[in-house]
């Protein structure tokens, strides 16, 4: 081409100019146009230092009955006391001091329930992408069987036949929710199976394995990281229900589902018991729905070309 | 003993009471640092031969062929394990659409590392500068630093580029390009073919050249094969074939490239299309738009006859004509 003088001066100055965006950087500039997003953002991380930090920040321990402050009023209103900043409930116990405490049981069970289904989920959806005859069938056919029957009545089903309790909390709201995995990581996956890459990489030796994980996989990762977050947000929701019918997690562990249960007979006498941990599971499902947004808009790969 | 040997090759997709015959009888031959070009419309089965070649069609086609061989080995019989081993390293293959055949998940480096590091073995700093070295081969400037680029941020024609330095890679013996210009544009396709060009000359590749492009194909191929709805129709030596076509489907070919009609004031086309799956003549499948169509066309199809220079499927080859 060029002699060789010119072309090492000017491939200096390409070299200056061709530092490419890395891809977090790309991705932030796409999260935090989301206003809504970057806003979920803080309230979730807010939410999470508080349930790693409990035992800092709570101002009591969340078991602890506090026998003469029976239903104290919030802080601002009459009869309340700065002591408790936001009210006892009906055994005494801080209410501030157990929604701490129990943003980490509910942060937790959403992150292993999302976790239990997504991994499965993305297993099963990959083998009925790559083997659409067969195997593919069957996975899918069993997938409607469980799409066909309503979520919380499956999950209470297998909570019935499993019994109450946490673990088996999580595997029921992960059952109910792994079809929706399945089916669209198989969707993503057969839309990218017959991209040349693939072809490419199988001209190249690529066995079974290194195609499914490694070739195909991390182009479908966009969709199912925005819906995980969406489900991450139902599996509070799904548990906080479980918790409220009595089948989740048991007292007096603090969880916030269970909190509601537990006050719904004092509802009209006071009402803070049972608003403030329903307020607190609103605002964390609409923290992480808002962050999803976002994420999709950072993910998506159309707008990701275009760029 | 040839490089790549087909004889009677057939692929069939479909059920087996109703199959569609995409590829029938097909013979080739490829020797070492041959360039080698498949010239025929859409759909008259140039990728599929290659495709079966490389065991791609498994679970969706039915191939059949008495020799498929490479490099001594007979690909028909091996196990998928060394069939991998074989067709990574020794065999590769470009793609039509750069855009397409490169993973959009990961940085070309890394592609182009991984290749290396699987079927060669190398690690740490010779593997980079490897990497750095095929990016300079394929003529890509400012290498070192686009070895950090993802796909989407490169243009077509250095896609392309950077799919010629993976393939090449681990010095294959046979290089299959698969209309490796067809989505570039006027400029950038001289160019990569130039590249090509070079590279099988530099490296001692034989080299497949599946295209619609005649012109390429006469400037650079040692040897032509027509292919019509999945026959070779012509095989024949270059540039033999370019001025006395024996075939009148290589000849209507010929005909329709503007260079060849100057003066004209149309340019002369094959009326039809190819036949398709339930249209097929019972004789010479080109005689409903054959200008030279006779009965015995209708009822009987030709086999292969050999020619000055190659063979011809037709009862009648077009013989001493002015071109």
């Amino acid at each position: 081409m060029t002699n060789a003088n010119t072309s090492t001066v000017a491939s200096a100055a390409e070299d200056a100019a061709l530092s490419y965006p890395s891809p977090l950087k790309e991705f932030w500039q796409g999260f935090s146009y989301n206003k809504g997003a970057v806003a979920g953002l803080i309230f979730m991380s807010i939410v999470l230092l508080c349930a790693i930090l409990a035992p800092l920040v709570a101002p009591y321990s969340p078991i602890e009955q506090y026998r003469d402050h029976l239903l104290t009023p919030p802080a601002w209103l009459d009869g309340g006391s700065t002591a408790f900043l936001l009210g006892t409930d009906e055994l005494g116990r801080d209410i501030l001091s157990r929604l701490i405490y129990g943003a980490r049981l509910s942060l937790f069970i959403g992150l292993c329930s999302v976790l239990l289904a997504l991994i499965p989920g993305v297993v099963l959806g990959l083998l009925a992408a790559f083997f659409p005859k067969v195997l593919g069938g069957v996975i899918m056919r069993v997938m409607d069987i469980m799409m066909a029957l309503p979520s919380l009545l499956l999950a209470v089903a297998i909570m019935a036949i499993l019994g109450p309790g946490l673990m088996n909390a999580m595997i029921a709201i992960a059952t109910v929710s792994l079809p929706a995995y399945v089916r669209l990581t198989r969707a993503s996956a057969m839309t990218e199976l017959n991209r040349d890459y693939v072809t490419a990489s199988r001209v190249s030796g690529a066995g079974l394995f290194r195609l499914m994980f490694n070739t195909v996989l991390p182009n479908c990762m966009a969709p199912l990281i925005v819906h995980a977050t969406m489900s991450f947000s139902s599996a509070i929701l799904e548990i906080a229900a479980l918790g409220f019918l009595g089948l989740g997690v048991q007292p007096p562990t603090p969880e916030w589902g269970t909190m509601l249960a537990s006050a719904r007979d004092y509802i009209e006498r006071a009402w803070w018991v049972v608003s403030l941990p329903g307020l607190t599971i609103l605002l964390s499902v609409l923290a992480i729905n808002l962050m999803g947004d976002g994420l999709r808009d950072a993910l998506d790969p159309k707008l990701k070309r275009a760029a | 003993m040839s490089l790549l040997e087909i004889k009677n090759l057939s692929v069939e997709f479909g059920s087996q009471h109703n199959p569609f015959r995409a590829v029938e009888g097909l013979d080739l031959t490829v020797e070492q640092g041959e360039i080698v070009g498949i010239v025929g419309e859409s759909g008259s089965g140039k990728s599929v031969t290659m495709m079966a070649m490389m065991g791609l069609l498994e679970g969706q086609g039915r191939i059949v062929a008495d020799t498929l061989q490479f490099d001594g080995k007979d690909l028909l019989t091996i196990s998928a394990r060394e069939r991998r081993k074989i067709v990574g390293k020794d065999i590769a293959m470009i793609f039509q659409d750069p855009m397409t055949s490169l993973n959009p998940s990961y940085t070309v480096g890394y592609q182009i590392m991984e290749v290396l590091k699987i079927h060669q073995g190398l690690r740490g700093a010779a593997l980079k500068q490897r990497a750095l070295e095929l990016m300079e081969m394929v003529e890509i400037p400012a290498a070192a630093s686009r070895l950090a680029a993802y796909p989407h941020q490169l243009s077509g024609g250095m896609s392309q580029r950077v799919v010629i330095a993976m393939a090449i890679a681990c010095s294959p013996k046979l290089l299959i390009a698969d209309e490796p210009t067809t989505a570039l544009d006027v400029t950038i396709q001289a160019q990569i073919m130039d590249l090509l060009v070079n590279l099988q000359k530099s490296q001692n590749m034989a080299l497949i050249m599946i295209t619609h492009d005649l012109a390429v194909v006469a400037e650079v191929a040692h040897k032509v094969a027509v292919m019509y709805a999945g026959q070779v129709a012509e095989m024949a030596k270059v540039p033999g074939i370019f001025r006395k076509p024996a075939h009148p489907y290589t000849e209507a070919l010929l005909k329709s490239i503007p260079e060849h009609s100057k003066g004209a004031h149309r340019l002369s086309t094959l009326a039809g299309i190819v036949p398709g799956q339930y249209d097929r003549p019972s004789g010479c499948l080109l005689s409903p738009r054959c200008p030279y169509v006779q009965d015995k066309c209708k009822a009987q199809r030709p086999g292969l006859t050999a020619i000055e220079g190659g063979v011809v499927r037709c009862h009648y080859p077009i013989t001493a004509k002015e071109a």
